[in-house]
């Protein structure tokens, strides 16, 4: 970790994830939860929607957090909607012209 | 407590002035003549660009139509009113009248329009005419 | 010359989008209830579009974060959920008339009834959003919308009393039957159409999916500078046909046919055509940019995949979004609802919402920590807070002088 100084409730919160590679959009931070143990309050991890996100997949942060989730699947809404309508639809996989 | 019931009474006359049936009922009249006479300016200009060679049929048609809908619902909630008074049955009779005859009018021309009978067309462009100066006045009748 | 070009495209673009069937029912509307006598909102309302959009633009280009990302950010969770709900259902409204817009304007060609072209523009539009790349769309349907220029050429072939209407603008009162009510409703429907909150949902998604940076300011000033006020020029001759032809016969407008009519008593069948396809374009266009937009505003609260860069099954939430609400469109226009009642109300509905999205973009547009060097100046903060003034009073008096009004009766 940076060891930055970010103020939680301007630069975390409600802020979009993105996927550090490929740019993907993965939802939003609601709410952080923080390690309270050491001297200063530090983030412990991200909380989207019922999944956390460890601080060590945090990779970079501006106007976004970007993150690479290793062992997360943050788009399953997307995929579900994916499988069982939007995909079926011909020509959902390709680009537009 | 005196005073109370002479302001509440104050109050209740000059409600009742506003309410004043006849009044009232020449408001509504010369509201309804005023959206009347706007149908009837609307079907007359289409008809008469149609007669002039500036619209298609298709267009004029529906423009015609659409006035003679708008007109159909001002009669129809203008008819449903109810006098009070004999004076506000003459004025009711009065605009309703008005207005039921510039409603046969647009049917008319649009029967016209739609036959192609240019003729007839050109005749109810002229009565619409008269018609829809006869509303204007009818509705400045009240503000 | 290549940039040149492409400059000159954007603001031609930006003309012919400026101009929806908001813009339409409400100025021919208004110039033959009221004459010119409240041109003066138009020009405050295209000052105010000016302002909103540029802030919005350069908050894409600075940060790459489009509008309703962002509005959920400053506003946190709950009151920016209540900001979605507000825009969304203004936005249905707006893609609602917009739809019914383009079925009008195939029956007046046609003779056949709006309601079976109905179902038949909702999904052309899904199909074009669907197949066909962002910049062509918007290119394709704001030049075409240019032909509405065809109401200036109709306002001058009238042979107006310039002098009258020059009276009219300099007298901004109501006259005849009409109160200071109905005026002030009016007022704020105009101010409502000129300043449409998805316009800023679009063009500031649009920055998104063009990958605009700072390099791109400058044309997306130009734009915005150019594009917008020349639209409201459009807006403007549209309500001088209906103040010629309309007030002085006591022709109130109700219907689309009678917003085109000028055209054909000046110009003949080729005016009509001519602005039978330009309604047609504007229609359309605006919307494809209203149902994207209803995807471009939850979407971006919640976090999902949007935009038209991925392919469609990437976004898919997106994309089902955008279904659901033209599906929802093509149920409301069935009940038969009058698609220009509609209209008027989604403008005046506009009105009400702006603030709610407003406020966050100023705000955003002041911190450097998104903005870098490119946060607002003194004289355009002066600018902007006059406007947030403006829009709160719209907003507070929209729903008491609905009513008052009987809806400007």
């Amino acid at each position: 970790m940076t060891g930055k100084i970010l103020h939680a409730q301007l630069h975390l919160m409600d802020r979009q994830l993105i996927e550090y590679r490929s740019g993907a959009l993965l939802g939003k931070v609601d709410d952080v939860e923080l390690d309270l143990r050491s001297e200063i309050p530090v983030v412990a991890a991200l909380i989207s929607g019922h999944q956390r996100i460890p601080a060590a997949d945090i990779a970079e942060i501006d106007s976004a957090v970007k993150i690479t989730p290793y062992q997360l699947n943050l788009t399953k809404g997307d995929d579900w909607v994916e499988q069982h309508l939007i995909g079926k639809i011909p020509g959902a996989g390709n680009e537009t012209e | 407590m005196l005073r109370t019931l002479a302001l509440v009474a104050t109050l209740l006359a000059v409600l009742a002035g506003c309410g004043d049936p006849d009044q009232k009922m020449l408001t509504e009249g010369a509201r309804a003549a005023r959206d009347a006479a706007s149908a009837v300016g609307t079907a007359r200009l289409a008809a008469q660009s149609a007669l002039d060679h500036k619209l298609w049929n298709a267009p004029a048609t529906q423009m015609v139509s659409d006035a003679e809908k708008s007109i159909g619902k001002v009669a129809t909630t203008f008819d449903a009113l109810q006098p009070k008074t004999g004076h506000s049955r003459a004025t009711y009779d009065s605009y309703s009248k008005a207005l039921s005859t510039a409603q046969d009018e647009i049917t008319d021309l649009r029967i016209a329009l739609t036959n192609n009978d240019l003729g007839t067309v050109a005749d109810q462009v002229t009565q619409l005419q008269t018609l829809g100066q006869q509303l204007h006045r009818l509705g400045e009748q009240a503000k | 010359m290549k940039k040149l070009l492409a400059v000159t495209l954007g603001i031609l673009t930006a003309i012919g989008g400026f101009v929806d069937i908001g813009d339409l029912v409400t100025n021919a509307l208004v110039g033959a209830r009221f004459g010119m006598r409240l041109a003066w909102v138009v020009v405050v309302g295209v000052i105010g579009i000016c302002l909103y959009a540029e802030m919005s633009g350069r908050v894409v280009a600075m940060s790459g974060r489009p509008v309703f990302d962002l509005i959920r950010e400053r506003l946190g969770r709950r009151t920016g959920l209540f900001a979605l709900i507000a825009s969304f259902l203004v936005t249905l409204l707006t893609l609602i008339a917009e739809i019914g817009g383009v079925a009008l304007a195939f029956e007046l060609a046609s003779g056949v009834n709006y309601l079976l072209w109905m179902p038949l523009a909702a999904i052309a539009v899904w199909l074009v959003i669907w197949r066909v790349k962002f910049s062509h769309l918007e290119k394709v349907f704001g030049l075409l919308g240019l032909l509405l220029i065809v109401f200036a050429v109709a306002l001058w072939k009238l042979g107006p009393n310039w002098g009258q209407l020059a009276h009219q603008v300099t007298h901004p009162v109501p006259t005849g039957h009409e109160t200071w009510l109905t005026y002030a409703y009016y007022a704020i429907a105009l101010f409502g159409a000129a300043m449409t909150p998805y316009e800023v949902f679009f063009f500031s998604s649009g920055g998104v999916e063009e990958k605009w940076s700072r390099n791109d300011l400058g044309t997306e000033r130009a734009n915005v500078y150019l594009g917008f006020p020349l639209g409201g020029l459009l807006s403007l001759a549209i309500a001088g046909c209906t103040a010629v032809l309309y007030l002085p016969a006591g022709i109130k407008v109700e219907t689309l046919g009678q917003v085109t009519l000028p055209t054909a008593v000046a110009l003949g069948k080729l005016g009509l055509a001519i602005v039978l396809v330009g309604v047609f374009a504007a229609t359309f266009g605006a919307a494809l940019e209203t149902a994207l937009s209803c995807g471009y505003t939850i979407a971006q609260y919640f976090g999902w995949q949007w935009g038209k860069f991925v392919r469609p099954r990437q976004a898919s939430r997106f994309h089902l979004i955008i279904v659901i609400c033209l599906a929802l469109s093509i149920l409301v226009l069935l009940t038969a609802v009058d698609p220009v009642k509609v209209t008027e109300y989604s403008v005046v509905f506009a009105a009400m919402a702006l603030p709610l999205t407003y406020l966050p973009i100023l705000i955003i547009a002041n911190d450097p920590d998104y903005m870098g060097e490119s946060t607002n100046g003194r004289v355009l903060n002066f600018l902007a807070l006059i406007y947030l003034g403006l829009l709160l009073l719209a907003s507070i008096a929209a729903i008491p002088l609905m009513i008052v009004t009987k809806a400007g009766q």
